[in-house]
């Protein structure tokens, strides 16, 4: 099956059904495959002129495209028509993301609500439809307390809140809601009494805080109470005696801890011993004097060289204007006796306060450069006294520093 | 006023896209006897083709926001779909259309329509009893060939077979078909 012979097939079709050819003079262009291009031809033919005998009737098509069309609206109708990709996308962009917004929105809405809501009930008095909200959450402030002091702390509160919407509401006349509120007052204050008693257990000196902090709060409140007493009906007044009753208690509790546990004692001894202890040890660890013999032996070898440029950059020798004063003038008289006389009655007492740290370090580098000269004579004998001289004595190191070159040279011929 | 029959295929698809079904009744107007042609040489009777026909454009109505033509004509893709309708049905009924026999297409073909007696409804049985001694892709190529006049390449494309195969089936479909329809002769004789 040549593709040429399909060529001749398919062209032979197109002239014929046009009308200008026939069989035979189609088959009579290709006389190598002519008796079966005929036989192809004559076939195809025969198919395409039956073509009309399997057409549809014209009733059929009328008819059915009726059914079409009505079976095309009515599920037009039923169903949204088909949408774009456009439209699609458009679609589920608007769900997605109208989803997760409307949720924030909600959220955002509930917060704002509860916020509210939460920060109304705490202005709320028995009897206000927030004041269940109010008593509620503080039941929930002193369950999630952890330590027994903030839960002291909070009843304190607690019994503050009472007092308060006690007052509320005597100002507003409501009486039946006041004997309720006072009695609720009476138990808060015995129950923050057994907290502070949990809290002695663990540390007397917090528990004493903590109930000269109630007593004081009950005793403003006291007078207030006694004068509504004379002008209260009996059953209002029954309970604010309790409640007066309940507050000399507190009253003698905290001068019973304040009794055995000394207001003023007891502040200082436990925090302050150990924080003094901390800053004390480094004025003892000044003993530059013990460091300073020390180092006067292995410098004169090696450190000299080295050393010299520390005391330049440290600001020890800026800090002590009077050194660097000395040794300008000094340096002239200086060799023998004079900066030794001058320097350890000022410096010493400098260095202990401010930088007795850099000091001890720094110090005994130049002294050793210093000193050589002392060596030749007894002068050593002399500074005893003034141990700390050595320390101060910084100040000379610069004008000996030029000296040092020669000095030590000299110091170990002997 | 707008002339349906002033438009494109083109046209007349972008319209039924976008919901219009008078448009969608255009084509289905310039293509049906295609696909009822397609349908009825391959089935029982004429029942069921024109039934097959609603569906195949049924099919096509919800389908046609997918159609892209890329090179296939909509006539291809319409009958892309009653291939598939036709492939359902064997699937139903658990046969295929070679299987049909020329007993069956006698007996459900000699319906007491009065139009079927005359010369011209003869020459129709003929040539689907010819046509229903074939193999299935032997009728299909034909009936896609020289019935519906699609070229080589959209025969190809609805058949899902390439250019050449479908060159190499339709000359071993006509050398066969001629070979029935001359045993059919002599058979008369």
């Amino acid at each position: 099956m040549s593709k040429e012979f399909n060529e001749a097939l398919q062209s032979g079709l197109d002239l014929i059904r046009s009308g200008g050819e026939t069989i035979d003079s189609i088959v009579a262009r290709y006389p190598d495959f002519a008796n079966e291009l005929r036989e192809q031809l004559e076939v195809a033919l025969w198919l395409s002129s039956s073509r009309a005998l399997l057409d549809p009737s014209p009733e059929f098509i009328a008819s059915s495209k009726r059914r079409l069309i009505t079976k095309i609206r009515q599920e037009q109708q039923a169903t949204p028509a088909p949408l774009t990709w456009g439209q699609r996308i458009q679609e589920f962009f608007t769900v997605q993301k109208l989803a997760p917004v409307g949720f924030v929105l909600v959220l955002m809405l509930g917060l704002v609500v509860s916020g509210t809501v939460v920060s109304a009930s705490q202005k709320s008095i028995p009897g206000d439809n927030l004041y269940t909200i109010k008593r509620t959450l503080e039941q929930i402030a002193l369950a999630t307390s952890i330590e027994e002091q903030n839960d002291a702390e909070l009843q304190i509160q607690f019994v503050e809140n009472r007092l308060s919407e006690v007052k509320a509401l005597i100002i507003e006349g409501r009486y039946d809601e006041v004997a309720d509120t006072l009695e609720d007052t009476e138990e808060q204050v015995y129950d923050t009494l057994e907290k502070i008693e949990v809290v002695s257990e663990q540390n007397r000196f917090l528990a004493r805080d903590l109930a000269v902090q109630l007593d004081e709060l009950l005793a403003t409140q006291r007078t207030i109470l006694e004068a509504i007493t004379q002008n209260s009906p009996f059953q209002l007044s029954f309970q604010i005696a309790r409640v007066v009753v309940v507050s000399e208690i507190v009253k003698l509790t905290a001068e019973e801890f304040s009794v055995f546990v000394p207001p003023t004692s007891t502040p200082p001894p436990t925090p302050r011993p150990t924080r003094v202890p901390t800053r004390t040890p480094r004025p003892t660890p000044t003993p530059a004097p013990t460091q300073v013999p020390i180092q006067p032996s292995p410098t004169p070898t090696t450190k000299p060289t080295k050393e010299p440029v520390e005391p330049t950059d440290t600001p020890v020798p800026t800090d002590t204007p009077a050194p660097t004063n000395t040794p300008t003038t000094v340096p002239t008289n200086t060799p023998t006796t004079v900066p030794p006389t001058n320097t350890p009655t000022t410096v010493p007492t400098n260095t202990p306060t401010t930088v007795p740290t850099n000091t001890p370090t720094k110090v005994p580098t130049n002294t050793p450069t210093d000193i050589p000269p002392p060596t030749n004579t007894p002068q050593p004998t002399n500074t005893p006294n003034p141990t700390v001289i050595p320390t101060n004595t910084s100040a000379p190191n610069f004008t000996p520093t030029q000296e040092t070159n020669s000095s030590p040279t000299e110091t170990p011929i002997p | 006023m707008l002339q349906w029959h002033d438009l494109e295929d083109k046209q007349l698809i972008k319209l039924a896209k976008d919901g219009e079904a008078e448009a969608f009744g255009e084509l289905y107007e310039r293509h049906v006897n295609a696909v009822y042609r397609f349908l009825y040489a391959r089935l029982d009777n004429s029942m069921d083709a024109e039934d097959f026909t609603e569906e195949v454009f049924l099919r096509a109505w919800n389908s046609v926001t997918n159609y892209r033509e890329r090179g296939v004509p909509f006539l291809a893709f319409l009958l892309i779909i009653a291939r598939n309708v036709l492939i359902d049905q064997y699937r139903k009924n658990g046969r295929s259309p070679h299987q049909v026999t020329i007993e069956d297409i006698q007996l459900k073909d000699t319906n007491p329509d009065p139009s079927e007696i005359t010369n011209i409804n003869l020459k129709r049985q003929e040539i689907r009893q010819a046509l229903g001694q074939l193999r299935d892709d032997y009728q299909e190529v034909l009936v896609l060939r020289f019935l519906n006049d699609l070229s080589p390449n959209e025969t190809a494309q609805v058949m899902k077979r390439s250019t050449g195969a479908v060159r190499v089936l339709q000359h071993r479909a006509i050398v066969a078909l001629r070979k029935t329809m001359e045993e059919q002769h002599e058979q008369r004789i």
